[in-house]
């Protein structure tokens, strides 16, 4: 009887030891499942937080474009450069007399890989210094090329192709002949520029002389 | 969407309108300029007449007495514009008693060839239209001839002048050549 009872208490005692064993093992698992799930949480959530890398990346040159306009008479391409002068000497007259009107080619370039808009002024030249009244010569400029078959008195000249302004006189300080026009980048573009003298011009002007200055402005075009 | 993510979300789009902006900002456009001188625009100088070898002759009779003015016409030099025949001549009389301008001043086209003697004709009747004479009077003339360029208001620097007077009595005129 009593070996019967040490032996039930025996395996009372080997029960508990066994389910306290499953009991860890169940509690050790969850543990380490829920941590799992905290590390794949983290993960997903913020991996830039706790996985870093990096890289440097090496670029070729970088190559500044470039720009220019260029301009080109019956003389030689030229304003070669930026900001660079050009010498128009053939827009010139000689014996010019009221009504009259010489016309000359002036080719526009544009001599970069980016397009630009130009627009054009004219002044009173100083070399030779402005002798004409006020008023009595003009300039206008054509998308076109020059007419010049009239070669007899009276000389009126012409351009085809489309005026960009109407007649403007020659003053003093800079008014445009030219409003802004878009050239693409390699582009050319022909215009034509009438010199003419007023019908009214003053008879003081006999024997008078003066130079023309055009001023071109290029801008790059960003859009 | 967790605190941290809608942080990084926000920071990305801020970083990304701030590269755009810097982007656009990078847009100062080159530009480019020339002055381009012309040549010289020189303007005509117009010739004038000269005196001619018989600048006046005078035709007296009882029917029809004339005077007849004669000067040298322009002679541009060849391949000047412009040539002589886009010339004219302005004619003008004057009192040479009181320099006054007589009349008003007519025009006559230039002939022949540059330097050609170029000639004008007067009798009583063209003079009394052109002048206004009477039946009885004595007239002091100077004429100036000057070139002109037709349609402007050039004209020529130097002036020719000739002298005569006129005596008108009822149809009888006498010219002479001063």
């Amino acid at each position: 009887m009593r070996r019967s009872m040490h032996h039930a208490a025996g395996r009372a005692d080997h029960r508990a030891t066994t389910r306290r064993a499953t009991r860890w093992r169940v509690r050790a698992s969850l543990g380490l499942a829920a941590a799992s799930l905290a590390v794949v949480a983290l993960t997903t959530n913020g991996s830039w937080a706790f996985w870093t890398d990096s890289s440097t990346v090496t670029g070729g040159a970088l190559t500044a474009g470039t720009m220019d306009l260029q301009l080109q008479t019956t003389n030689p391409n030229g304003a070669v450069g930026l900001a660079t002068a050009y010498s128009a000497s053939d827009i010139a007259v000689s014996g010019l007399t009221p009504s009259e009107a010489r016309a000359f080619p002036v080719t526009v370039k544009d001599v970069g890989n980016a397009d630009f808009t130009y627009a054009a002024t004219v002044t009173q030249g100083t070399s030779p210094s402005w002798g004409y009244a006020a008023g009595d010569i003009t300039v206008r400029f054509y998308a076109g090329t020059p007419d010049t078959s009239d070669t007899t008195y009276p000389i009126q000249q012409t351009c085809g192709g489309t005026a960009l302004t109407a007649a403007v006189a020659v003053g003093t300080s800079g008014t445009t002949v030219i409003p802004s026009r878009r050239l693409a980048a390699g582009a050319s573009e022909s215009l034509c520029v009438v010199v003419t003298m007023a019908t009214t011009a003053s008879n003081a002007d006999q024997g008078q002389s003066g130079s023309l200055r055009f001023d071109f402005t290029a801008t790059q075009v960003t859009s | 969407m967790s605190r941290r993510l809608r942080m990084l979300a926000v920071t990305t789009v801020a970083a990304t309108v701030l590269g755009l902006s810097r982007v656009g900002g990078t847009y100062a456009a080159y530009s480019d300029t020339s002055a381009v001188t012309g040549g010289t625009v020189g303007a005509a100088t117009l010739v004038s007449p000269t005196v001619a070898s018989s600048p006046c002759a005078a035709a007296n009779n009882l029917l029809a007495s004339t005077v007849t003015l004669r000067w040298n016409g322009v002679s541009p030099a060849s391949g000047v514009n412009p040539p002589a025949s886009a010339y004219e001549y302005a004619i003008s009389f004057y009192n040479r008693s009181t320099n006054a301008q007589v009349g008003s001043t007519t025009f006559q086209a230039h002939s022949g060839a540059a330097g050609a003697v170029q000639s004008v004709q007067y009798n009583t009747t063209t003079l009394g239209n052109l002048l206004g004479l009477t039946l009885f009077g004595s007239y002091q003339y100077q004429v100036r001839v000057r070139a002109h360029l037709p349609g402007t208001g050039w004209y020529g620097a130097t002036t020719v002048s000739t002298n005569f007077n006129l005596t008108v009595t009822l149809t009888l005129a006498t010219y002479t050549c001063v």
